[in-house]
């Protein structure tokens, strides 16, 4: 390294002031530039500073470097993947709670039950011989109730056939149904064909002694249900057991 | 390396097939340090650099699939690490901003490292390319560190050749000055 101010005074200045730009322009230089002393020593002094210009960063990529691109990219992948089912999801489980509070909201009694609903209600089949029997309850099958009720209130089991009341017991009559601290049990034989619903009536609640269930009930499932959502008492209703 | 014809067949084939993992791991191998350099001479950090190489070829990947092939692989690639690099400089310019009110940061710490007349010359030249207007400097750094073809330094630059051509052939006298006066030897 030493100071140029030796080599700066060129007397022929063509090569700065033409031979770039021919060069820059992929254009031949005419033999000037190849006599002319000045002009090749400036062409030379060019080449040096274009390689001093390629050379001034000599830095190599970091070891693994490449890896950690495509571990980048892996995670990257499964974050999107991750969120792209838990939009899915998300959808799936608004779609399910707009469809459940759709359906609570058009079927009043199902929604005055999953508000109130402290008793669980289960209803079972015993056939009353081991024939073939298809996919039909046939009469003298006997339905089997259980149910879980809150032991804190008064509680009935009624027992409709075609929406009528053809059965009821509640905890003051427990000959005609097994009363529990917290469930009841019957056994109920449907001797006649029909369409067979069990209902668990039970109060709104502990201090409603008033509403003693079923005792102003006319017997005919619609009007039960009617005047049970009118006060509040809570319900649960069977599916329809159908006897043919 | 410049311009590597057989890879960017290779790539190109690989990305219109999809596989866009294979072509990123040629696409690293053919031009991971000249991009690498090409950061380094733009954000003047080791570290820095580093990061941009490896976030070039991250938004590459993903970008992949919007490749139309309109231009060279490489010019394209080009084209987004000046911008993640002109990114990181307008971070800093901010946070530099920031920091002029809270501290004073040291140009220097530790122990100074012994310069060879290499070592020297390169940081003579980097100084001077960074007294050359920005778009110069890229238009310099595309010309002659990377090989670009004056039409590929312009899709890059998003200017016109002939403005990029005649910028360097102006600005190359002066950055010949420059390093002559500051003691290089050419």
């Amino acid at each position: 390294m030493s100071n140029s101010s030796n080599h700066s005074q060129v007397n022929c200045n063509r090569f700065e002031k033409e031979a770039i730009n021919l060069i820059e322009n992929g254009q031949p230089l005419d033999s000037h530039f190849e006599d002319c002393a000045d002009c090749v020593s400036a062409k030379q002094k060019y080449l040096r500073l274009i390689s001093l210009i390629q050379e001034q960063s000599q830095l190599n990529p970091s070891e693994h470097w490449q890896d950690s691109v495509l571990q980048n990219i892996a995670k990257s992948k499964s974050k999107k993947l991750f969120r792209r089912v838990s939009e899915k999801m998300a959808i799936a489980a608004s779609v399910l709670v707009a469809g459940i509070i759709t359906f609570n909201l058009y079927s009043p009694a199902l929604q005055h039950q999953s508000s109130n609903n402290t008793s669980v209600l289960s209803v079972s089949i015993i056939p009353s011989d081991q024939q073939y029997r298809g996919d039909f309850v046939k009469p003298g099958d006997v339905l089997s109730v259980s149910a879980i009720i809150d032991p804190k209130t008064e509680s009935e089991l009624r027992i409709y056939r075609n929406g009528k009341l053809v059965y009821s017991c509640d905890s003051s009559r427990q000959k005609e149904c097994a009363f529990g601290r917290n469930k009841v049990e019957t056994s109920y034989p449907m001797n006649a064909v029909g369409e067979y619903q069990v209902m668990i009536v039970q109060p709104h609640s502990a201090n409603d002694t008033d509403a003693k269930p079923g005792t102003s009930l006319s017997g005919r499932l619609s009007a039960d249900t009617a005047d049970l959502l009118k006060s509040k008492a809570e319900m649960t209703l069977s599916k329809a057991t159908v006897v043919r | 390396m410049a311009y590597n014809e057989q890879a960017e067949q290779k790539a190109l084939l690989a990305i219109n097939n999809a596989a866009h993992e294979t072509a990123l791991k040629i696409l690293m191998n053919a031009y991971g340090t000249d991009i690498l350099r090409f950061c380094d001479s733009l954000v003047k950090n080791e570290s820095d650099a580093q990061d941009m190489l490896q976030n070039v070829f991250i938004q590459a990947h993903k970008n992949f699939s919007t490749f139309k092939g309109e231009s060279q692989i490489r010019t394209w690639l080009y084209t987004i690490a000046r911008n993640r690099c002109l990114d990181l400089i307008k971070s800093r310019k901010r946070m530099s901003n920031y920091l002029e009110f809270v501290d004073e940061v040291p140009e220097s710490s530790g122990a100074e490292t012994e310069e060879t007349s290499d070592m020297l010359a390169a940081k003579i030249i980097r100084d001077c390319l960074d007294k050359l207007s920005n778009d110069v400097k890229q238009a310099m750094l595309l010309r002659f560190q990377s090989d670009h073809s004056y039409e590929d330094a312009a899709k890059i630059l998003q200017q016109k050749p002939g403005t990029i051509q005649a910028r360097v052939t102006r600005a190359l006298p002066t950055l010949k000055r420059c390093v002559e006066e500051n003691g290089v030897t050419l």
